[in-house]
C-alpha cells in the first residue's frame, strides 16, 4: 500500500489516464465527489455518462391480439455495464369499426431474443374511443439494466384489444385535438451509470 | 504532471483533492468503481459534482388553447444532465373537456421536444398529469431547460398548469 506524496490541503495531480479499479472515500460518509464536465465534448464509450439513443423512423402497426411486433428503428445495442434505460413511445390506437370502443395497446422492451425486460411494460389505452378515429397517447418507462454481454434492447408493441378493425401502431400521423402531428417523436435511450 | 508510485497489485491511498482528467480501469472488465456517499446530510453533493440535483419551483401558469407554454424552467450550468418532470393540468373555469394534454422537456422556450413528449388524449373534465420522458441534455455553455405544456380544449374553458403539483428536476450525470 502506497501513499501519494501530497500535502494536506494541497492538490495532488495525477497524470491523465490514471488506471484505478476502485476509489474509496477518504472521509467516512463523504463518498467520493466527482466533478462534472463543463464542456460539451462527447463522453467516450465505456465511461459513465455514455448515452446510446435510437428514435422511431416509421409507423409499425400490429393487429394481432397480444402478439408483440418490433417498432422500426427503436433498437439500441448496449455493451456490458449498468445502464439507466428509458423509452417514450407515441402509440396510435385506431378503431375502424365505429362505435365507442375501449382501445388498448401494450408496450415493452425486450432483448434481441424477444425476452421481456423487467419493469418496462406499459399500457396505452383509451376507454371511450370515438368512431373510426386515431387516438394517440404516449407510454414511457424507466429502469436499470445490467447486461452481462452486449445486448440489443428494442421496443415492441402489441394490440391488446382484439376487436375487428382496431389496430395499434407507433408514431401516428394524425391527432385528435388539433395540435401538431407527432411524427418521429418516439425514443429509446440508455445512459451508463456504472 | 506526476506519476503514481504504487506497485501493481497493491493499493494506493490518494489524498483529498486529487486532480485527474480520466480514470480507466486497471483490471480489464472491472471498471473504476467509485464509492458513493453514505452520509449525505454531513456531506451533501456539491455544485458541479456528479449527482448534483436541481429542482424548479413552478407556479400556476394559464394555458392557451392549442399553444405551447412553459410550465417550469431550470437554469443549468454547462455539463451533462438527466432532466425529468411532470405537469398537473387543472381546469379552472368553464365546462368543456380537455381533449389532449402534452408535456415535454425542451431547450427552447415554449417549444415541445418531440422525443421526450408525453401526451394523452383524454376527454376529461378533471385534471390529468402526464409525465415528460426523462431526457439527457449536454451543453458546453450555461443553458435553460423548459417543461413545456400544451392543451387542446374548447375555448370557453380555462386550464392551467398547477404549480403546486408540477415538478421539474435535473440531475448531473457527468
Amino acid at each position: 500500500m502506497s501513499l501519494i506524496p501530497g500535502i494536506a490541503g494541497q492538490k495532488t495531480e495525477l497524470f491523465d489516464g490514471a488506471k484505478i479499479d476502485a476509489i474509496t472515500e477518504y472521509t467516512s460518509g463523504n463518498g467520493v465527489q466527482i466533478q462534472g464536465r463543463t464542456n460539451g465534448s462527447s463522453i467516450p464509450a465505456g465511461y459513465i455518462g455514455e448515452t446510446i439513443t435510437a428514435t422511431c423512423s416509421a409507423i409499425t402497426a400490429t393487429t394481432t391480439l397480444n402478439v408483440d411486433v418490433d417498432v422500426t428503428g427503436m433498437s439500441i445495442v448496449v455493451p456490458v455495464g449498468i445502464w439507466l434505460l428509458y423509452y417514450n413511445v407515441a402509440v396510435e390506437l385506431y378503431n375502424a369499426s365505429g362505435g365507442t370502443t375501449a382501445l388498448r395497446g401494450r408496450v415493452r422492451v425486450t432483448d434481441g431474443s424477444n425476452n421481456a425486460v423487467a419493469n418496462t411494460e406499459a399500457a396505452c389505452q383509451f376507454d371511450n374511443a370515438p368512431n373510426a378515429a386515431d387516438i394517440t397517447n404516449t407510454a414511457a418507462r424507466i429502469t436499470v439494466v445490467r447486461p452481462t454481454a452486449t445486448t440489443t434492447y428494442k421496443v415492441r408493441v402489441a394490440n391488446g384489444t382484439g376487436t375487428a378493425g382496431t389496430s395499434v401502431s407507433v408514431v401516428g400521423s394524425s391527432l385528435w385535438g388539433g395540435l401538431t402531428d407527432p411524427d418521429n417523436q418516439s425514443v429509446i435511450s440508455a445512459i451508463r451509470i456504472a | 504532471m506526476g506519476f503514481i508510485p504504487g506497485a501493481e497489485g497493491s493499493k494506493t491511498i490518494l489524498t483529498d483533492g486529487v486532480q485527474v482528467d480520466h480514470i480507466s480501469e486497471n483490471t480489464v472488465g472491472h471498471g473504476s468503481r467509485v464509492k458513493g456517499i453514505s452520509d449525505p446530510t454531513t456531506y451533501p453533493v456539491l455544485i458541479g459534482d456528479v449527482g448534483e440535483i436541481i429542482a424548479a419551483t413552478p407556479v400556476n401558469v394559464l394555458l392557451t388553447n392549442n399553444a405551447s407554454s412553459d410550465a417550469a424552467s431550470l437554469a443549468l450550468t454547462s455539463g451533462s444532465w438527466l432532466v425529468y418532470g411532470k405537469i398537473y393540468f387543472e381546469r379552472v373555469t368553464g365546462s368543456d373537456l380537455m381533449t389532449q394534454v402534452r408535456a415535454s422537456i425542451g431547450t427552447s422556450s415554449a417549444t415541445h421536444h418531440l422525443p421526450s413528449q408525453g401526451f394523452l388524449n383524454v376527454a376529461t373534465t378533471d385534471a390529468v398529469c402526464p409525465t415528460a420522458t426523462p431526457r439527457a441534455v449536454t451543453s458546453n455553455v450555461p443553458f435553460t431547460v423548459y417543461l413545456v405544456a400544451s392543451v387542446a380544449l374548447a375555448v370557453t374553458s380555462t386550464v392551467r398548469a398547477n404549480g403546486t403539483n408540477t415538478s421539474l428536476f435535473a440531475v448531473r450525470i457527468a
